[in-house]
């Protein structure tokens, strides 16, 4: 099947379903991006190809039971979110997190002075994002990082879309404390 | 930096500029997915699951109308109506419904939160990860009980874990009439298969605790424990199993 560039998801998960692996290949490459930031914002940088392959394969593996019509990235981000989850089991990342938002695209043009200025305040985010709970984090990472509406990061995190108004809005509160907290430290220096 | 405005903008310019990849870099990932890709068999066909799905509407509609007397329980276990799930005497279900996400399980959490709960990781199957997990106040005890559950094609089994190690000889005192337990060994440590007629199971907590766990279905339930944990399997279609559920656990 030529798939063009033009198919829609649903097209192209129907026609993987019926073992089409280059429309599979289209929906890689399609959501690739958003898979393998979420992979690293939750697991960790090194590990966040990995997590990202696991997770598509297991997307793979279980087409059989997507329900034709519903939308495909939340269902897939919710998969790389478990994975995520799993394969921190063993090993705790917090610390490599906070490598994660220092890493810029190289595509970026940007010159020296705002490159540190940016660099400086992305620390100080990302250090903030690192001490705040599990829970904490995953709001903000898929509902601001990943700009997802809160229907969808509720469907991508398995919860209510009360339940991300309410942890969203607690973590962006304890975000901004943590920020605060360390710009008075500065201050204080 | 510190006004919610700009936190959030600040948030979604990282994540922007995070999640944009290069041409070369998306298809060397995409490259590489295929490569794994191409050695897996070609998922089940949504239409083969949808038959099932018809085939299995028509043997409960078929249930429904040549048995009278299970009807209304039947239907109740389905959620046909206002109830849902709730204790029968005459009809025992063995299998967990299909909406398990009704059911009230603890709050949705994870394998790695999870085990941030227990104190140590959560027993998961050596085959794969659970479908969901949750964490839920145990009942009668100040700790905490980690639910999971695996959907496989025919079965769905629903897994509790219990901190510390549970006294699963004491529900042969405290069970009522109707009730039958068969006790053994899974591994070297105790082991019981309650069946029958509807019942609480009881599990005496190291803490010296006895919690009362909810029922959740009618159906049979296997204990086990060793010294750290008290496990809980339910959804087994018998005991043989129920033990190979565990098995696949421990």
């Amino acid at each position: 099947m030529d798939h063009a560039g033009i198919a829609s998801d649903d097209d192209l998960v129907l026609a993987a379903q019926q073992g089409d692996v280059d429309a599979f290949a289209h929906l890689v490459g399609r959501h690739q991006g958003a898979a393998r930031s979420l992979a690293a914002l939750l697991g960790g940088p090194s590990d966040a190809d990995d997590i990202a392959q696991d997770a598509f394969l297991r997307a793979y593996r279980s087409l059989a039971g997507f329900r034709t019509g519903s939308p495909f990235r939340p269902w897939l981000l919710r998969i790389v979110v478990n994975q995520a989850s799993n394969e921190r089991r063993s090993r705790r990342r917090r610390e490599s997190r906070n490598a994660v938002f220092i890493r810029r695209n190289r595509d970026t043009p940007t010159g020296p002075a705002e490159e540190a200025e940016w660099s400086e305040d992305r620390r100080r985010v990302a250090r903030a994002l690192a001490q705040l709970p599990d829970n904490d984090r995953r709001a903000l990472a898929v509902r601001y990082l990943l700009d997802c509406s809160e229907r969808e990061t509720a469907q991508i995190l398995g919860w209510r879309i009360g339940t991300v108004k309410s942890r969203t809005s607690r973590a962006i509160d304890k975000l901004r404390a943590l920020l605060i907290n360390e710009e008075e430290e500065e201050d204080r220096r | 930096m510190t006004t919610i405005e700009s936190i959030t903008n600040s948030l979604r310019e990282m994540g922007a500029d995070f999640t944009r990849t290069s041409d070369s870099d998306a298809a060397e990932f995409t490259s590489a997915v295929l490569a794994r890709l191409r050695t897996l068999p070609t998922p089940r066909r949504h239409q083969r699951r949808l038959r099932w799905r018809r085939v299995g509407a028509l043997m409960v509609a078929v249930t429904l109308i040549v048995a009278p007397q299970p009807r209304g329980a039947v239907a109740r276990w389905l959620g046909i109506g206002s109830v849902r799930i709730e204790r029968d005497s005459t009809r025992r279900v063995t299998a967990l419904p299909s909406a398990i996400s009704d059911l009230d399980l603890g709050t949705i959490s994870s394998v790695a939160e999870a085990s941030v709960e227990l104190g140590r990781p959560m027993a998961v199957r050596k085959d794969r990860a659970p479908d969901r997990v949750w964490v839920q106040p145990t009942p009668g005890s100040p700790t905490i009980a980690v639910n999971s559950v695996y959907v496989d094609s025919g079965s769905t089994i629903l897994v509790s874990e219990l901190p510390g190690p549970g006294n699963v000889a004491m529900n042969k005192k405290l069970l009522g009439q109707g009730s039958q337990l068969d006790f053994f060994a899974v591994k070297g440590r105790p082991a019981v298969w309650i069946s029958g007629s509807p019942h609480e199971v009881l599990v005496q907590l190291a803490d010296g605790y006895v919690s009362v766990m909810p029922v959740r279905i009618v159906g049979d339930v296997l204990l086990w424990a060793d010294d750290v944990r008290t496990l809980r399997i339910e959804g087994a279609t018998n005991r043989a199993a129920a033990i190979a559920a565990l098995e696949l656990l421990i």
